[in-house]
Protein backbone atom coordinates (compact mmCIF):
# COMPACT_ATOMS: atom_id res chain seq x y z
CA UNK A 1 0.00 0.00 0.00
CA UNK A 2 1.17 3.56 -0.74
CA UNK A 3 2.82 5.10 2.34
CA UNK A 4 1.79 9.01 3.10
CA UNK A 5 4.23 11.34 4.38
CA UNK A 6 4.62 14.70 5.38
CA UNK A 7 7.43 17.62 5.62
CA UNK A 8 7.77 19.94 8.35
CA UNK A 9 10.26 23.07 7.85
CA UNK A 10 11.18 24.14 11.58
CA UNK A 11 11.02 27.64 11.56
CA UNK A 12 8.76 27.55 14.41
CA UNK A 13 10.02 26.63 18.15
CA UNK A 14 9.72 23.16 18.44
CA UNK A 15 6.84 22.37 20.49
CA UNK A 16 4.71 23.63 17.57
CA UNK A 17 6.67 21.52 15.18
CA UNK A 18 6.31 18.61 17.99
CA UNK A 19 2.84 19.13 18.15
CA UNK A 20 1.98 18.84 14.07
CA UNK A 21 3.97 15.81 14.17
CA UNK A 22 1.43 14.50 17.02
CA UNK A 23 -1.37 15.40 14.62
CA UNK A 24 -0.28 13.73 11.87
CA UNK A 25 0.82 10.22 13.23
CA UNK A 26 -3.00 10.30 14.88
CA UNK A 27 -4.41 11.25 11.65
CA UNK A 28 -2.21 8.74 10.02
CA UNK A 29 0.14 9.86 8.24
CA UNK A 30 3.36 6.85 8.01
CA UNK A 31 6.43 9.19 7.61
CA UNK A 32 7.59 12.45 8.72
CA UNK A 33 10.27 14.34 7.17
CA UNK A 34 11.88 17.26 8.58
CA UNK A 35 14.24 19.77 6.35
CA UNK A 36 17.86 20.35 7.35
CA UNK A 37 18.54 24.05 6.88
CA UNK A 38 21.12 26.01 9.42
CA UNK A 39 18.56 29.17 9.14
CA UNK A 40 16.23 27.16 10.80
CA UNK A 41 16.10 24.92 14.17
CA UNK A 42 18.60 21.80 14.02
CA UNK A 43 17.11 18.57 12.49
CA UNK A 44 18.27 16.74 14.93
CA UNK A 45 17.01 18.25 18.01
CA UNK A 46 13.63 18.24 16.35
CA UNK A 47 13.81 14.77 14.96
CA UNK A 48 14.28 14.02 18.94
CA UNK A 49 11.39 15.78 20.04
CA UNK A 50 9.27 14.18 18.08
CA UNK A 51 10.39 10.79 18.34
CA UNK A 52 10.40 11.30 22.21
CA UNK A 53 6.54 12.62 22.18
CA UNK A 54 5.60 10.09 19.20
CA UNK A 55 4.72 6.09 19.16
CA UNK A 56 5.03 4.63 15.25
CA UNK A 57 5.54 7.30 12.79
CA UNK A 58 9.08 6.66 11.36
CA UNK A 59 10.76 9.78 10.80
CA UNK A 60 13.57 11.10 9.20
CA UNK A 61 15.94 13.97 7.84
CA UNK A 62 14.35 15.58 4.33
CA UNK A 63 17.48 16.22 3.57
CA UNK A 64 20.82 16.78 5.38
CA UNK A 65 23.76 16.72 3.00
CA UNK A 66 27.40 15.70 3.19
CA UNK A 67 29.15 18.82 3.04
CA UNK A 68 27.82 20.89 6.37
CA UNK A 69 28.04 17.72 8.43
CA UNK A 70 30.50 15.18 7.90
CA UNK A 71 28.95 11.26 6.96
CA UNK A 72 31.01 10.50 10.37
CA UNK A 73 28.97 13.24 12.49
CA UNK A 74 25.58 12.45 10.62
CA UNK A 75 25.96 8.74 11.14
CA UNK A 76 25.94 8.99 14.99
CA UNK A 77 23.22 11.25 14.73
CA UNK A 78 20.82 8.95 13.24
CA UNK A 79 22.41 6.14 14.96
CA UNK A 80 21.37 8.44 18.14
CA UNK A 81 18.20 9.30 17.32
CA UNK A 82 17.29 5.40 16.63
CA UNK A 83 18.12 4.69 20.45
CA UNK A 84 15.19 7.53 21.05
CA UNK A 85 12.88 6.06 18.02
CA UNK A 86 13.99 2.14 18.08
CA UNK A 87 13.14 0.86 14.01
CA UNK A 88 11.91 4.88 13.46
CA UNK A 89 14.88 6.69 11.97
CA UNK A 90 15.61 7.19 8.35
CA UNK A 91 18.91 9.22 7.24
CA UNK A 92 17.76 11.50 4.11
CA UNK A 93 20.69 12.89 2.62
CA UNK A 94 20.94 15.04 -0.53
CA UNK A 95 24.17 16.94 -2.68
CA UNK A 96 22.85 19.72 -1.15
CA UNK A 97 21.28 23.10 -2.16
CA UNK A 98 24.01 25.15 -4.19
CA UNK A 99 22.60 28.76 -2.90
CA UNK A 100 22.65 27.32 1.10
CA UNK A 101 26.07 25.69 0.32
CA UNK A 102 27.45 29.41 -0.92
CA UNK A 103 25.70 31.14 1.90
CA UNK A 104 28.02 28.92 4.05
CA UNK A 105 31.19 28.82 2.24
CA UNK A 106 31.32 25.28 1.21
CA UNK A 107 32.16 23.65 -1.78
CA UNK A 108 30.10 21.50 -3.21
CA UNK A 109 32.81 19.10 -4.55
CA UNK A 110 32.16 16.04 -6.79
CA UNK A 111 27.96 15.53 -6.26
CA UNK A 112 27.60 11.78 -7.21
CA UNK A 113 30.77 11.26 -5.90
CA UNK A 114 30.04 12.72 -2.48
CA UNK A 115 26.81 11.32 -1.91
CA UNK A 116 27.93 7.55 -2.93
CA UNK A 117 30.77 8.03 -0.73
CA UNK A 118 29.07 9.61 2.58
CA UNK A 119 26.31 6.72 1.82
CA UNK A 120 28.72 4.26 1.92
CA UNK A 121 30.32 5.93 5.57
CA UNK A 122 27.19 6.31 7.18
CA UNK A 123 25.79 2.78 6.17
CA UNK A 124 29.33 1.10 7.28
CA UNK A 125 29.12 2.92 10.98
CA UNK A 126 25.13 2.61 11.07
CA UNK A 127 25.48 -1.37 10.77
CA UNK A 128 28.26 -1.56 12.92
CA UNK A 129 31.27 -1.92 10.75
CA UNK A 130 34.44 0.38 11.78
CA UNK A 131 35.41 2.48 8.41
CA UNK A 132 39.27 2.29 8.19
CA UNK A 133 41.81 3.78 5.69
CA UNK A 134 39.05 4.96 3.17
CA UNK A 135 40.25 6.82 0.48
CA UNK A 136 37.87 8.26 -1.62
CA UNK A 137 37.04 11.31 -4.19
CA UNK A 138 35.93 13.26 -1.88
CA UNK A 139 36.24 12.43 2.15
CA UNK A 140 39.18 10.59 3.66
CA UNK A 141 39.08 8.42 6.27
CA UNK A 142 41.59 6.80 8.75
CA UNK A 143 39.56 5.23 11.35
CA UNK A 144 36.26 6.00 12.66
CA UNK A 145 33.30 3.71 14.55
CA UNK A 146 30.28 3.94 16.53
CA UNK A 147 31.09 3.20 20.02
CA UNK A 148 27.52 1.92 20.09
CA UNK A 149 25.21 -0.59 18.88
CA UNK A 150 22.80 0.30 16.37
CA UNK A 151 19.90 -2.41 16.99
CA UNK A 152 17.70 -1.39 14.05
CA UNK A 153 18.86 -1.23 10.39
CA UNK A 154 18.90 2.63 9.56
CA UNK A 155 17.57 3.37 5.95
CA UNK A 156 19.78 5.94 3.48
CA UNK A 157 16.78 7.70 1.49
CA UNK A 158 19.12 10.03 -1.36
CA UNK A 159 17.18 13.47 -2.48
CA UNK A 160 17.44 13.09 -6.50
CA UNK A 161 16.60 15.41 -8.90
CA UNK A 162 18.92 14.92 -12.21
CA UNK A 163 18.75 11.96 -13.72
CA UNK A 164 22.38 10.62 -12.37
CA UNK A 165 21.39 11.23 -9.07
CA UNK A 166 18.10 9.59 -9.00
CA UNK A 167 19.89 6.88 -10.73
CA UNK A 168 22.44 6.70 -7.73
CA UNK A 169 19.41 6.84 -5.34
CA UNK A 170 18.06 3.33 -6.82
CA UNK A 171 21.16 2.10 -6.83
CA UNK A 172 22.35 3.13 -3.54
CA UNK A 173 19.76 4.05 -1.58
CA UNK A 174 16.62 2.25 0.34
CA UNK A 175 14.64 5.12 -0.93
CA UNK A 176 14.69 8.28 -3.24
CA UNK A 177 13.52 11.32 -2.86
CA UNK A 178 12.14 13.15 -5.33
CA UNK A 179 11.53 16.98 -5.18
CA UNK A 180 8.67 16.97 -7.59
CA UNK A 181 5.16 17.23 -8.08
CA UNK A 182 3.92 17.42 -11.39
CA UNK A 183 3.27 13.97 -12.83
CA UNK A 184 5.86 13.95 -15.87
CA UNK A 185 8.32 15.22 -13.64
CA UNK A 186 7.80 12.21 -11.84
CA UNK A 187 7.06 9.27 -14.36
CA UNK A 188 10.55 10.37 -15.79
CA UNK A 189 12.29 10.42 -12.81
CA UNK A 190 10.91 6.78 -11.09
CA UNK A 191 12.26 5.68 -14.69
CA UNK A 192 15.26 6.64 -13.79
CA UNK A 193 15.47 5.60 -10.03
CA UNK A 194 13.92 2.01 -11.24
CA UNK A 195 16.94 1.92 -14.06
CA UNK A 196 19.63 2.47 -11.04
CA UNK A 197 18.16 -0.25 -9.00
CA UNK A 198 18.37 -2.71 -11.83
CA UNK A 199 21.75 -1.84 -13.15
CA UNK A 200 22.79 -2.99 -9.08
CA UNK A 201 20.46 -5.95 -9.61
CA UNK A 202 18.12 -4.90 -7.01
CA UNK A 203 14.79 -5.79 -7.08
CA UNK A 204 13.05 -2.30 -8.18
CA UNK A 205 9.86 -2.58 -5.28
CA UNK A 206 13.02 -2.37 -2.90
CA UNK A 207 13.21 1.59 -3.19
CA UNK A 208 10.58 2.95 -1.95
CA UNK A 209 10.48 6.38 -4.67
CA UNK A 210 8.98 9.30 -2.71
CA UNK A 211 6.96 11.84 -4.49
CA UNK A 212 8.35 14.77 -2.14
CA UNK A 213 5.79 17.32 -3.43
CA UNK A 214 4.90 21.35 -2.41
CA UNK A 215 1.27 20.79 -1.12
CA UNK A 216 -1.33 23.48 -0.08
CA UNK A 217 -5.13 22.42 0.65
CA UNK A 218 -8.32 24.61 1.48
CA UNK A 219 -12.05 24.16 1.19
CA UNK A 220 -11.84 27.56 -0.71
CA UNK A 221 -9.42 27.04 -3.98
CA UNK A 222 -8.28 30.27 -3.62
CA UNK A 223 -7.00 30.09 -0.14
CA UNK A 224 -5.46 27.41 -1.38
CA UNK A 225 -3.26 29.18 -4.20
CA UNK A 226 -2.87 31.86 -1.85
CA UNK A 227 -0.30 29.53 0.37
CA UNK A 228 1.33 27.75 -2.23
CA UNK A 229 2.21 31.16 -4.29
CA UNK A 230 5.34 31.90 -1.84
CA UNK A 231 6.43 28.43 -2.03
CA UNK A 232 6.08 28.50 -5.96
CA UNK A 233 7.92 31.48 -6.60
CA UNK A 234 11.23 30.01 -4.75
CA UNK A 235 10.72 26.95 -7.02
CA UNK A 236 11.02 28.56 -9.93
CA UNK A 237 13.20 31.08 -9.40
CA UNK A 238 15.17 27.96 -8.47
CA UNK A 239 15.14 26.13 -11.18
CA UNK A 240 17.30 25.60 -14.15
CA UNK A 241 15.90 26.54 -17.44
CA UNK A 242 15.78 23.61 -18.96
CA UNK A 243 12.71 22.58 -16.09
CA UNK A 244 11.28 25.66 -16.56
CA UNK A 245 10.56 25.03 -20.48
CA UNK A 246 9.49 21.92 -19.96
CA UNK A 247 6.64 22.95 -17.66
CA UNK A 248 6.10 26.37 -20.89
CA UNK A 249 6.92 28.68 -18.10
CA UNK A 250 8.72 31.94 -19.32
CA UNK A 251 12.21 32.25 -18.62
CA UNK A 252 11.87 36.14 -19.04
CA UNK A 253 9.07 36.00 -16.34
CA UNK A 254 11.33 33.65 -14.00
CA UNK A 255 14.19 35.90 -14.17
CA UNK A 256 11.76 38.55 -13.77
CA UNK A 257 10.53 36.55 -10.27
CA UNK A 258 14.15 36.09 -9.08
CA UNK A 259 15.40 39.35 -9.19
CA UNK A 260 11.82 40.61 -7.34
CA UNK A 261 12.97 37.70 -4.51
CA UNK A 262 16.75 38.98 -4.63
CA UNK A 263 15.73 41.92 -4.10
CA UNK A 264 13.75 41.56 -1.09
CA UNK A 265 10.07 42.68 -3.15
CA UNK A 266 8.28 39.13 -2.17
CA UNK A 267 4.94 40.75 -2.84
CA UNK A 268 6.39 42.17 -5.98
CA UNK A 269 7.73 37.93 -7.18
CA UNK A 270 4.39 36.88 -5.54
CA UNK A 271 2.21 38.46 -8.05
CA UNK A 272 4.10 37.04 -11.13
CA UNK A 273 3.46 33.57 -10.48
CA UNK A 274 0.72 32.48 -12.30
CA UNK A 275 -1.23 29.42 -11.65
CA UNK A 276 0.09 27.52 -14.38
CA UNK A 277 3.12 27.91 -12.19
CA UNK A 278 1.95 26.89 -9.25
CA UNK A 279 0.06 23.65 -11.29
CA UNK A 280 3.59 22.65 -12.34
CA UNK A 281 5.28 22.82 -8.93
CA UNK A 282 2.42 21.57 -6.57
CA UNK A 283 -0.12 19.81 -5.22
CA UNK A 284 -2.91 22.39 -4.59
CA UNK A 285 -6.70 23.01 -4.32
CA UNK A 286 -9.37 22.12 -2.58
CA UNK A 287 -9.82 18.56 -1.06
CA UNK A 288 -11.37 17.01 -4.32
CA UNK A 289 -9.01 18.56 -6.48
CA UNK A 290 -6.07 17.12 -4.86
CA UNK A 291 -7.07 13.49 -4.51
CA UNK A 292 -7.60 14.04 -8.13
CA UNK A 293 -3.74 15.13 -8.44
CA UNK A 294 -2.08 12.38 -5.95
CA UNK A 295 -4.36 9.42 -7.68
CA UNK A 296 -2.65 10.91 -11.01
CA UNK A 297 0.62 10.73 -9.12
CA UNK A 298 0.22 7.51 -7.60
CA UNK A 299 -0.07 5.85 -11.19
CA UNK A 300 3.66 7.04 -11.58
CA UNK A 301 5.19 3.99 -10.02
CA UNK A 302 5.79 6.65 -6.40
CA UNK A 303 5.61 4.04 -3.20
CA UNK A 304 5.24 7.31 -1.12
CA UNK A 305 3.27 10.54 -1.29
CA UNK A 306 4.65 13.44 0.57
CA UNK A 307 2.73 16.76 1.75
CA UNK A 308 5.28 19.26 1.29
CA UNK A 309 5.71 22.63 2.44
CA UNK A 310 3.62 25.17 2.78
CA UNK A 311 1.05 22.14 3.48
CA UNK A 312 -1.94 25.32 3.88
CA UNK A 313 -2.36 28.66 5.33
CA UNK A 314 -3.54 27.53 8.68
CA UNK A 315 -1.39 23.80 8.88
CA UNK A 316 -3.43 22.35 11.68
CA UNK A 317 -6.76 22.56 10.06
CA UNK A 318 -4.41 21.73 6.67
CA UNK A 319 -3.45 18.79 8.78
CA UNK A 320 -7.12 18.04 9.96
CA UNK A 321 -9.13 18.51 6.20
CA UNK A 322 -6.09 15.99 4.48
CA UNK A 323 -6.43 13.34 7.61
CA UNK A 324 -9.98 13.32 7.58
CA UNK A 325 -10.75 13.96 3.44
CA UNK A 326 -7.83 12.82 1.96
CA UNK A 327 -5.89 10.01 3.14
CA UNK A 328 -9.05 8.03 3.78
CA UNK A 329 -9.72 7.73 -0.06
CA UNK A 330 -6.57 6.59 -0.21
CA UNK A 331 -5.87 3.85 2.68
CA UNK A 332 -9.54 2.38 2.88
CA UNK B 1 -2.56 33.77 38.16
CA UNK B 2 -5.09 30.82 39.42
CA UNK B 3 -7.29 30.35 36.09
CA UNK B 4 -9.22 27.56 37.92
CA UNK B 5 -12.56 29.96 38.13
CA UNK B 6 -12.25 30.79 34.44
CA UNK B 7 -12.11 26.94 33.72
CA UNK B 8 -14.94 26.58 35.83
CA UNK B 9 -17.10 29.16 33.71
CA UNK B 10 -16.37 27.58 30.18
CA UNK B 11 -19.11 24.66 29.31
CA UNK B 12 -16.60 22.55 26.51
CA UNK B 13 -20.69 20.65 25.70
CA UNK B 14 -21.96 24.30 24.66
CA UNK B 15 -19.04 25.43 22.44
CA UNK B 16 -15.96 22.78 22.03
CA UNK B 17 -14.52 24.64 19.54
CA UNK B 18 -13.26 26.87 22.17
CA UNK B 19 -10.52 24.31 22.55
CA UNK B 20 -9.47 24.83 18.65
CA UNK B 21 -9.69 28.21 19.15
CA UNK B 22 -6.89 28.26 22.38
CA UNK B 23 -4.87 25.93 20.38
CA UNK B 24 -4.41 28.09 17.18
CA UNK B 25 -3.45 30.84 19.77
CA UNK B 26 -0.67 28.88 21.00
CA UNK B 27 0.21 28.03 16.89
CA UNK B 28 -0.10 31.21 15.13
CA UNK B 29 0.80 33.60 17.71
CA UNK B 30 3.78 35.64 18.46
CA UNK B 31 5.80 35.23 22.05
CA UNK B 32 5.70 31.85 21.75
CA UNK B 33 9.19 31.79 24.18
CA UNK B 34 6.56 33.35 26.90
CA UNK B 35 4.80 30.13 27.50
CA UNK B 36 7.44 28.55 30.75
CA UNK B 37 8.79 25.37 29.50
CA UNK B 38 7.03 23.20 31.95
CA UNK B 39 4.02 25.07 30.80
CA UNK B 40 5.12 23.62 27.40
CA UNK B 41 6.01 20.27 28.73
CA UNK B 42 2.16 19.78 30.31
CA UNK B 43 0.73 21.10 26.94
CA UNK B 44 2.47 18.54 25.00
CA UNK B 45 1.71 15.23 27.29
CA UNK B 46 -1.87 16.52 27.56
CA UNK B 47 -1.78 16.75 23.62
CA UNK B 48 0.01 13.30 23.08
CA UNK B 49 -3.11 11.80 25.15
CA UNK B 50 -5.39 13.63 23.31
CA UNK B 51 -6.49 15.13 26.71
CA UNK B 52 -6.69 18.87 25.67
CA UNK B 53 -10.77 18.94 25.94
CA UNK B 54 -10.36 17.77 29.35
CA UNK B 55 -10.75 19.96 32.58
CA UNK B 56 -7.01 20.27 33.11
CA UNK B 57 -6.18 20.25 29.61
CA UNK B 58 -8.17 23.23 29.31
CA UNK B 59 -6.69 25.08 32.09
CA UNK B 60 -3.36 24.21 30.41
CA UNK B 61 -4.54 25.80 27.45
CA UNK B 62 -5.70 28.92 29.16
CA UNK B 63 -2.79 29.49 30.83
CA UNK B 64 -0.44 29.24 27.95
CA UNK B 65 -2.50 31.04 25.45
CA UNK B 66 -3.32 34.10 28.25
CA UNK B 67 0.83 34.12 28.51
CA UNK B 68 1.70 34.61 25.09
CA UNK B 69 -1.48 37.06 23.82
CA UNK B 70 -3.97 37.92 27.06
CA UNK B 71 -6.44 40.45 24.56
CA UNK B 72 -6.77 37.41 22.10
CA UNK B 73 -7.31 34.94 25.05
CA UNK B 74 -10.09 37.19 26.53
CA UNK B 75 -11.43 37.77 22.74
CA UNK B 76 -12.05 34.22 21.74
CA UNK B 77 -13.72 33.14 25.32
CA UNK B 78 -16.28 36.27 24.31
CA UNK B 79 -16.98 35.26 20.88
CA UNK B 80 -17.29 31.55 21.63
CA UNK B 81 -20.01 33.07 24.30
CA UNK B 82 -18.06 32.33 27.26
CA UNK B 83 -18.29 35.82 28.25
CA UNK B 84 -18.41 35.72 32.23
CA UNK B 85 -14.68 33.38 31.76
CA UNK B 86 -13.36 36.34 29.27
CA UNK B 87 -13.89 38.66 32.24
CA UNK B 88 -12.71 36.20 35.20
CA UNK B 89 -9.52 35.83 33.03
CA UNK B 90 -9.13 39.56 32.69
CA UNK B 91 -9.74 39.60 36.30
CA UNK B 92 -6.79 36.76 36.90
CA UNK B 93 -4.74 38.73 34.95
CA UNK B 94 -5.13 41.87 36.43
CA UNK B 95 -4.77 40.44 40.13
CA UNK B 96 -1.69 39.20 38.85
Amino acid sequence: MTKFGIEFVPKEVYWRTTYYAIQAERGGFDNLWITDHFINRNVYVTLSMILAHTNKIIVGTGVTNPYLLSPISTAGAVASLNEIGPGRTICGIGAGDLTTLQQAGVEAIKPLSAMRESINIIRSLTSGNAVQNFEGKVYKIQAANLAFKVRQKIPIYVGAQGPKMLKLAGEVGDGALINASHPQDLENAVRAVKEGALSANKPVDSVDIVAYTSFSVNKDEEKALKAATPVVSFIVAGSPDGILEKHSISLEVAKEIRESLVKGDFLGAFSKVTPEMVDSFAVCGTPDKCIEKVSTILKTGVTQFVVGSPIGGNVRKSINLITKSILPHFKN
Amino acid sequence: MDISEVVQKISLESNPGIVDSLVDILLKSKGANKVPSELVRDFLHYWRKDRLADKDGVKILLEAASKMDADATSKELAEAGFSEAAEALTRALKAE
